[in-house]
Parts: C-alpha cells; structure tokens; sequence
C-alpha cells in the first residue's frame, strides 16, 4: 500500500499494529512499570487514529485534534497517579511485580 | 508519483518503522531500561507522523507532553523502582502463546476491518453544488454544476469545509453547453461570512450564513477553454488565508456570455490547525477543556498524597 494513495487505511493499520503490540504488553507484563508502558501504547495508537481520522475523512473538521489533546492531557495525569502508585507498591512489598502486589494493606 | 509525493511517502515509512520498531521492543526486551528507551522512538514516530498528518499543533503538544513529561516520568519510575544491579532481570514475561495468539486474532480482525471499510471513508467525490449565472444579454440564466475538491483533486471539499494548503481544485460544469461560450473564466475571492436576517416562521436549526465580497482584497482569476463533456478543471493556487468564494462567468468570442456571478459555494484557507484547535477549545470544548484542568490539579494532589513518606510516630 502506498501512503499517498491511501493514507487514511495505512495509518489505521500503523495505529492498529501498535494497539496489539500494546495490548501484548499489558497482557504479558508482570512488571508494572512495564505494564504502564504497554498503556502508553494503546494510547497513541488511539490518537493516531483520532488524528488520521480527523484528517482524511471529508466530515472530520478539528474535532478529532481536540480529542488526542484531552487523550495527552489524561494520559500525562494518569502516568503521575501510577507512578505514585508503583513507588506506594515497591515502599510496601520490595518489588513491582503485579503478580505479588495482591493485598491493598501492608 | 510526483517528487513531493515520494518524499512523504519514504517520510511515512521511516516513521512507522521507527514506531512498530520501537513497540515491538517495548513489547519483546528483557530489559526495562530498553524498554523505556525504545518508547521514546514510539512516541517521538508518532509525534513526527502527526507532523506528516499536517496536525502541527498535535505534533507539539506530543513532542512536549508525551516525550518530555511522560516518558521522564516512566523513566523515574523504572529508576526508583530497581536496583541498577539487577536491570536485566527485572522486566520478566508471562507471556505463553494464549496472548501471542489472541493478539494476532485481534491484529487480524483489526486489519481486515480497516482494509474492508476504510476507503469509502476516504475517498469521497466531491458533493455537486448547483449555482446560477445571468445571461449578459437576454434575461435568461445559465445552470452550472460546481464540485470542489482538496489539492490532491480527489479528495472532495464540502461547502463551508476547510483545507490546510493554499491550494484547491474547482470543476466547472455548465448544465446545457452554452453555442457562444469558448471559455470558463473563474476567480477565487477573499470574502466574508455575514448570518443572514432570520424570519420569524424560518425552521430552526444552524443559521443561514451569506458570503459578501472583502473590497479590497484582489482575487485571483483563472480563464480555462472548456473542457472535454463541458467539464472545465481549475487549480487555484496561492490562496489567501481565511474564507474564499468563487465567482464565475462564461466568455465567448466576443467578450463575456455572462455577468460575473458569486456563487454561494466556499471553503476556508487555514494556516495548520492551531487556529482551529483554539477556537474549538475555547467554544463547544470549554467546559471539557476546564474539566480536565480540575483533573489535573486532582491527579497532582492524589499524586502527592500517595508516593508521600508515611511519618510514624
């Protein structure tokens, strides 16, 4: 396929092989920081799609442009929250392994 | 292909090397740090393929966001998180082949769903849009079918619709093929939008806009003898900024078969999608746009309060 004949399918097939790779990550992961970064992923397959969407289609208009802008913003305060989150983990239990982190008290 | 083309294309593929490279790392090393790093190449590839997208504004706020917050902020996190002794162990997988299988089924179906029903999405025609122009002698009026398309002349333009490049194909086509008229000549002026008045038994619904010529600005003319089927194809290029509408008049071998008519087909000339961006956030998303400022400030405290040192007494 080349890109200037088809850019919208090409960047959805882009945005889609990064989605699986991403979902890869989070379902084999045990590390959490690991698992963070498999939803990072997820996240910018979705606004490449929002953004290639928002482009190429003839009824797209900004709309799209604004929603991978609330996608960033969410995504930079969902990073800080799990990063407290795994500093609170590795402080209670010595490791990040999401696989022993199964009790919510100490 | 022409050479503007080529480029975009080698641009795009060496951007999503770079990004299904990178996230095939993120998914397969056994080192956390690589991981960390090869998710720097995903990001930034996708900061520069929104820049190929033309979403410039995006581009930047990936760029800052992404690569110079959040990733500092994974970075941090798998720092604080392990002994550097212990690096290359720590990033263990549990992954049998259920997850490798479901993920192909997923990518699979994906993929055939984007390749089955995607391209109707895209590729469009142009909607026709009907216009009239008055004979210069006789009274009558010539019918005209109009479509406008995106600089890549495929691509359809709907009226009031937007472009990002300073470039738009027009076709011209004249409903019955006028005995006297040689020539379409057309002329892409700058105007402005203006509500027209409502009466009180008008349906609700958007208001009506009508477009009014800016005075001073000078269009820009194009004159094409008409083409094959009556159709005549225009390029304008170097349009100005802002609202643009057509005016169009046949010319035959002695001088113009019609008047000048300003048709009510536009579009709008934007300077990437900045402008755009701030005009919607500051009007249908403000309320969205203040929202996710509380979550922030939210996320900050919530933040704080959990990595805080517990102080026993």
């Amino acid at each position: 396929m080349i890109f200037t004949e088809a850019p919208l399918e090409n960047m959805l097939v882009l945005s889609a092989v990064i989605f699986c790779l991403g979902v890869y990550t989070i379902l084999t992961r045990r590390n959490a920081v690991s698992i963070l970064m498999g939803v990072e992923l997820v996240l910018n397959a979705a606004n490449i799609n929002f953004v290639a969407f928002s482009q190429y289609t003839r009824t797209g208009g900004v709309h799209g442009n604004i929603f991978t802008v609330f996608v960033i913003l969410l995504a930079a305060a969902e990073a800080a929250v799990a990063l407290a989150i795994i500093i609170g983990i590795y402080q209670n239990f010595g490791r990040v392994d999401v696989d022993q982190a199964d009790q919510m008290r100490e | 292909m022409s050479a503007s083309d080529l480029i975009v294309n080698v641009l795009f593929y060496l951007f999503a090397a770079g990004a299904v490279g990178g996230a095939l790392a993120v998914a397969l090393s056994r080192n956390i740090v690589r991981s960390a790093f090869a998710l720097l190449a995903v990001l930034a590839s996708a900061g520069a393929l929104y820049g190929l997208m033309k979403a410039d504004f995006i581009a930047a706020a990936q760029l800052l966001i992404y690569v110079g917050g959040i990733l500092v902020l994974i970075i941090f996190a798998v720092m604080l998180t392990h002994r550097i002794t212990d690096v290359n162990v720590s990033n263990d997988s549990a992954g049998g082949p259920g997850a490798t299988l479901a993920c192909a089924c997923l990518l699979l179906a994906l993929v055939s769903v984007i390749l089955i029903h995607a391209r109707p999405l895209w590729k469009r025609d142009a909607e026709p849009f009907g216009a009239q122009a008055e004979l210069v002698s006789g009274g009558g009026v010539v019918d005209f079918t109009l479509r406008q398309y995106q600089a890549d002349g495929r691509t359809g333009l709907e009226r009031g619709g937007s472009t990002l490049e300073e470039r738009v194909v027009l076709v011209v086509k004249p409903e019955k093929p006028h005995p006297e008229a040689l020539e379409v000549q057309v002329e892409a002026v700058a105007v402005r939008l203006e509500p027209k008045p409502r009466h009180e038994t008008a349906p609700k619904g958007p208001p009506e806009t009508g477009i009014v010529p800016v005075p001073d600005r000078q269009p820009l003319g194009l004159s094409r003898p008409i083409g094959q089927e009556g159709q005549t194809r225009f390029e304008m290029e170097g349009l100005p900024v802002g609202p643009v509408g057509w005016r169009v008049r046949l010319v035959g071998a002695e001088g113009p078969v019609t008047k000048w008519t300003l048709l009510g087909l536009y579009f709008s000339v934007e300077k990437g999608i900045t402008k755009p961006a701030a005009r919607a956030l500051m009007g249908p998303y403000l309320f969205a746009f203040e929202a996710v400022s509380v979550l922030l400030l939210a996320a900050l405290v919530g933040a704080a309060y959990l990595a805080r040192k517990e102080v026993r007494e």
